[in-house]
């Protein structure tokens, strides 16, 4: 991210032309012998995309139960057998992953199982979730969010020592820097930095036909699409942000490309796109 | 006297060792990279049985705890000079018990190991004091073993057994006293994880 304060001077600057040392009558004159030296001071703050994300994995060690209690009998000296229904178990927050976000940037965590295990398997209680920019936020309160790894299905009973059954991956995927959802953008949209500054781009999948206004945040400014191809922004203390409507069929996937410096846009249809 | 004790019985205390709940450890990943993707392994374990329940069950074998106490003994010679007799008492009476009657024996049929303390006490009863007699236990702490032990649902454990005897010292004041309740015997039992 950028931001620029600029200031303007101008020097005033004299031409001169070498003549030689042939000799004309009278005095030679120039037209548009004078030009002005300009100037242009600027001030640059250089933000880089910073990542540091904390992952916090549970033990993800379970127990698969056959089901069969035990009793003892203090009167026989002997246990007792009951066959019962097999059940997994797994300690308090063992099965818990917990993804923080430190960066200042938005990431999104996308949460999978993959299974080694025939007859065991996986089921995640979210598979994948969006943790926004840390900036603004307390270093114990950095943006955060949990998955739940339950099993299920039959462990064979020659496993009575700890095996691996699967695998949990958390796949991260930075460069977010807004997540975009309102009345006016139904189902929502990601905008994510490039690799050129000052250039963001989001892809928009439309859940309905009808007009949408598109508006985002970067730097704490707001922008928003104008239908003449152009972008109109705020600064952070004021509240509102002049949109369009733009209009969008159901189903199809729309490209946005933002240029915050030129304060311009392109909305592309790309859903022949393969 | 024979008793049985389950958990929370009449004499008997029961101290269980009860884990606090902690969190089960796992691991960190840091991350730094705008992509990238992390992976951790998912472990299971067949567990063939659930263990019993611990179930206390240790029987205790009191004998009477009947004492005599004899008096110190008065002894009369017989002076043939002077035709009397000369009276001496000895310094200190004695207690005496019958077999066994002072001996406190347990059984520990539980599927844990235990540890029995017994402790003994003289009382006031409010109109004779036989706190001035002293109660001691020979062997105050008592370890008994898992009965459960090689024991399967075909093969019967070993009940462990142990004992300790109560002595009595000092005068019983009380002329009259005649099977009377001068004070009493308690026996506690633990889990001997709990022990410090």
């Amino acid at each position: 991210m950028k931001t620029k304060k600029t200031a303007v001077m101008l020097l005033a600057g004299f031409l001169t032309v070498s003549m030689g040392t042939a000799a004309f009558a009278g005095s030679p004159t120039l037209k548009n012998n004078t030009a002005n030296i300009k100037a242009t001071y600027s001030e640059e703050t250089l933000t880089p995309e910073k990542y540091y994300v904390d992952i916090q994995w549970g033990s993800l060690e379970y127990t698969y139960n056959s089901g069969t209690t035990q009793t003892w009998d203090s009167t026989t000296l002997k246990f007792k057998e009951q066959p019962g229904k097999p059940s997994w178990s797994v300690e308090n927050g063992a099965d818990t992953i917990t993804v923080t976000n430190h960066s200042n940037m938005g990431i999104m965590a996308s949460f999978s199982y993959e299974n080694k295990e025939n007859g065991v398997e996986g089921q995640l209680s979210k598979t994948s979730a969006y943790l926004k920019s840390a900036e603004g936020s307390d270093v114990g309160a950095a943006p955060s969010d949990s998955t739940v790894l339950t099993l299920s299905g039959t462990l064979s009973d020659k496993t009575t020592v700890k095996t691996s059954v699967g695998t949990v991956n958390v796949t991260l995927k930075g460069g977010i820097v807004d997540h975009c959802g309102s009345v006016g953008l139904p189902g929502g949209a990601y905008v994510y930095s490039t690799d050129t500054p000052g250039i963001y781009r989001s892809v928009y999948q439309a859940t309905e036909t009808g007009d949408i206004t598109f508006s985002f945040k970067v730097g704490g400014y707001s922008y928003g699409a104008r239908s003449d191809g152009k972008l109109s922004w705020a600064p952070p203390t004021q509240a509102w942000i002049d949109v369009s409507r733009l209009p969008v069929e159901e189903g199809n996937t729309y490209e946005f490309i933002f240029d915050i410096n030129r304060l311009t846009y392109t909305m592309t249809d790309i859903t022949a796109t393969p | 006297m024979k008793k049985r004790l389950f958990s929370a019985g009449l004499a008997a205390m029961l101290v269980l060792s009860v884990p606090a709940v902690t969190m089960a450890e796992g691991s960190q990943t840091i991350i730094e990279k705008k992509d990238e993707t992390a992976t951790h392994d998912v472990y299971a374990t067949y567990k063939p049985v659930e263990e019993a329940p611990t179930v206390y069950a240790v029987d205790i074998t009191w004998g009477s705890m009947e004492f005599t106490y004899y008096a110190p003994a008065i002894t009369k010679t017989w002076d043939p000079k002077t035709h009397t007799y000369t009276e001496a008492a000895a310094q200190n009476g004695r207690w005496e018990n019958a077999e066994g009657a002072n001996k406190v024996s347990l059984t520990n049929c539980s599927n844990a190991a235990l540890t029995a303390t017994i402790t003994a006490e003289t009382i006031n009863d409010g109109t004779n004091d036989y706190t001035g007699i002293t109660a001691k236990v020979a062997d105050m702490t008592l370890d008994l073993e898992d009965a459960s032990i090689g024991a399967t649902t075909e093969k019967a454990g070993t009940a462990s057994t142990a004992f300790t005897t109560i002595s009595l010292s000092g005068e019983l004041k009380n002329e009259n006293a005649n099977k009377t309740t001068i004070g009493n015997v308690t026996v506690t039992i633990a889990d001997k994880e709990a022990q410090p």
